[in-house]
Order: C-alpha cells, then structure tokens, then sequence
C-alpha cells in the first residue's frame, strides 16, 4: 500500500514520460537486384528499439507484395507499400523489440528475376513497444516529384523508402526533402538507379519528400511514422505493485 | 594431338561462325546459390563471390553464422550481403501476365560479379517457353544502347529462335 501511494506521488510529479524516437544505425543493402533472399548483418544499440527494412526497384513482371523478412530470427511485419507488376515498387517492412547486438537482417520471397531492387536497414530507440506505427502513406505518382504527408507529434520519427528509377540519365543521387536526414543511399542495377531512406521529425503534418536536379521523376515513395514511446512512471520504477501498463 | 587441333578448330569456328549458344530451360527456383559480396569501408566493392545453395541453406539455418570466406568483422560491420539466386544461365520463366524472364549471361571475373536478362513482353515472343522465338522488332531494341531498363552487363544477343539464345 505504502508503495501504491509512492507512485501516485510521483506519478503526480512527473506525469507521463515521453521518449524521443532516435535513429540509431543504418545499412546499405547494395544492389540486391536478381535476388530472391538475402542476408546482412545489422547492429542495434540502445533501449525501446525499432528495425525497418525499406526495399524498392522495378519489374516488368512481378511486385513485391510477398516480401518476407526476419532480424535476429525474429519476422519483420509487412508494414505496407506501394506495390504493383510493372510499376515502380516501395515497400517497408519493421519490427519492435529489435535484439541489441550484432544480428542477421534476412529478407526472402522476393520474385525469382527481379530486375531492379535495392533498400537497407534503419533501426531506431525510443520506440512505443506496443502501438509503434502510425499511418503508412504511398505516393501514387510515378512521375512526379515524391512527396508525402504524414502524421506525427514532437518525438516521432519518419522513416521512408524510395525508388529512383533514373528519368534523365541523372547519375547523381536524388536530395532529400527539407527536415529530412538521408539514411540509406543504394544504386543499382545501372548507375542512374536509386534506392534511397531518410527520417524526418516534426509534429503536425510533416511533409517528407526527394528531389531530383533534372526535374524528372520515375518514382516509387513510401513513409511512415514510428512513434515515441510514453509510459507511466511504473516503466520505470517497475516496483511491481502498479500495472498500469504503457499507453499513447 | 588431334584432340586439341578438332578443340581449337571448334572453338575458333563456334565463336566466328556462330557466336555463343544458350539452350533455354523452364526452370528457377528459389536459392538455386548465392553470391557472397564484401564491401570496403568506403563503399566500393571488395569481392564477390559464388557459394552452392548447400552453403547457402547452413548460413542460413544458423541465426548467427558467418557466411563461408567472410572474416567475423567484415561481416559484423554491415559490410557484407549475402544473395540467394533463382536463375542460372539458360533458365526461362514465364510469369503469369505472359512476361518471361532469361538469364542468359554470367561471369565472375577478378572478383566482379555480372549476368545479363532479357525480359520479354507477350508481345515480343512467340512460342512456349523455352521453345521461344524472338520477335525481329525486339532484336532491334535488345542491341539498341537506348533501352530504357538496362542491366549492368549486357552481353549482345543476336537472336533467340526456337529455344536457342544466340550470343556474338
């Protein structure tokens, strides 16, 4: 009982914690076209831990709606993406709970002969265990500048994928929006193919985008926010007389 | 003697007379083998390498192995990818909108990895797979530079007529 009210006390001193979602590491996948599976390895640090893999390219025959993935053993959900035979394709797939540590990122079930693909892994801190994702959003141009809205508030992190499929001969890599942090920069199969990740914070609608000096586009653009984890004061004193639990 | 002379003739009439032959098969599968590809710190590649879907189901079995010829740190440091393939040189595939895909090219040489595809639209074949036949309009475009979608390595096809890829 006298640990009950030594809670209520603190609980009223420091109301609900806020956690801010950091980046914590980032891998290139390369150029992983032609592939069906594949493995890297990826170091996590830190605690309330996140992992996306974000892959993207093009075929004229299949889409990559199948993707599977695993980090540490551990599935990877199919967060959702942009997806469709013979279109320019961007999906994101991620987990909480990521194991700290050096760990294998496997992806498989990608179409045998996908003719253009390429991505990488970003992990995250500060992670909701629980309720991690808010909503995905797709761009559904393919040759327009890439750009999308997303909702979040101070302390969470966007993270986005995109496919560059290289209209102009632009060589060069795309530039990421205003507010953004480029993560991951893949090119592949050909020198103007592009496979690119960035985060970005904000709170309201915040705007992730790329850019490309020609002015064209043929693109494929995902994002997603992940979202900060907020807990009671049980989270962490954990004195066990207090199950509140988290909650957003 | 007579064998290397009845080699060398061969060899030299094949690649004048009639370029490099490549018989179709309907065939892929999932990790037929891998290809091991190690990274310099700077990002350029260091090596690539084949490993046999044997080597590759173990690595892949075993949360936290190494894959064969990678040092413990090269591949701790995100350095190192390991692709399962599908597709050996020859294999068509045929997908179920009528698009078919053949790898018809594949080389490691001085630890670079290349293969070259075709992909092909209903339109520009006729036959089943692999008795193919390409259409003339798309030989035009295979050996034109001005493809959109090119792969890395293009090795020029001459013709593909009734399961039979033809290289120069």
């Amino acid at each position: 009982m006298k640990n009950v009210l030594y809670l209520l006390i603190l609980f009223s001193m420091t109301g609900i914690l806020h956690s801010v979602v950091a980046f914590d590491a980032a891998v290139n996948s390369g150029d992983i076209s032609n592939t069906t599976s594949g493995s890297w390895s990826h170091t996590v640090t830190g605690n309330n831990t996140y992992i996306v893999l974000g892959l993207a390219g093009w075929d004229s025959a299949d889409e990559l709606s199948g993707v599977t993935a695993t980090y540490a053993g551990e599935s990877l959900t199919f967060l959702g993406g942009r997806t469709s035979a013979g279109s320019d394709n961007s999906i994101l797939l991620g987990a909480s709970g990521a194991n700290t540590g050096s760990n294998t990122l496997s992806y498989s079930n990608v179409p045998s002969g996908y003719a253009e693909l390429g991505g990488g892994s970003v992990s995250m801190t500060g992670v909701d265990q629980t309720n991690s994702e808010g909503t995905l959003v797709n761009d559904p141009d393919e040759g327009n500048q890439p750009s999308v809205d997303i909702e979040m508030t101070t302390g969470d992190l966007g993270v986005d994928i995109l496919y560059d499929g290289g209209s102009g001969n632009e060589e060069n890599f795309p530039d990421v929006g205003t507010g953004g942090t480029e993560r991951i920069n893949t090119t592949g199969p050909s020198a103007t193919k592009h496979m690119m990740m960035a985060t970005e914070d904000g709170d309201g609608t915040v705007t992730m985008d790329w850019s490309e000096p020609t002015g064209e586009y043929d693109v494929s653009y995902t994002a997603i926010p992940i979202l900060q984890f907020i807990g009671s004061p049980e989270s962490i004193y954990r004195s066990g007389t207090f199950r509140g639990g988290i909650y957003r | 003697l007579n064998k290397t002379i009845s080699i060398l003739f061969f060899s030299m009439f094949h690649s004048v007379c009639y370029g490099d032959n490549v018989i179709l098969k309907s065939e892929f599968s999932i990790d037929k083998y891998a290809i091991v590809r190690v990274y310099n710190v700077n990002g350029t590649i260091n090596r690539e390498y084949k490993i046999d879907s044997n080597a590759y189901a173990s690595f892949k079995a075993q949360v936290s192995s190494v894959p064969i010829g990678v040092t413990p740190q090269e591949w701790q440091s995100g350095r190192t990818i390991v692709m399962g393939k599908g597709f050996e040189v020859g294999d068509a595939y045929r997908s179920k909108s009528g698009w078919i895909k053949i790898k018809y090219a594949e080389t490691i040489v001085n630890g670079v990895h290349n293969e070259s595809f075709l992909y092909l639209s209903p339109s520009e074949y006729s036959g089943i797979v692999p008795n193919i036949t390409v259409t003339a309009t798309k030989m035009i475009e295979i050996n034109s530079e001005n493809s959109k979608r090119t792969a890395k390595y293009n090795k020029d096809v001459t013709s593909v007529t009734n399961g039979i890829l033809v290289t120069k």
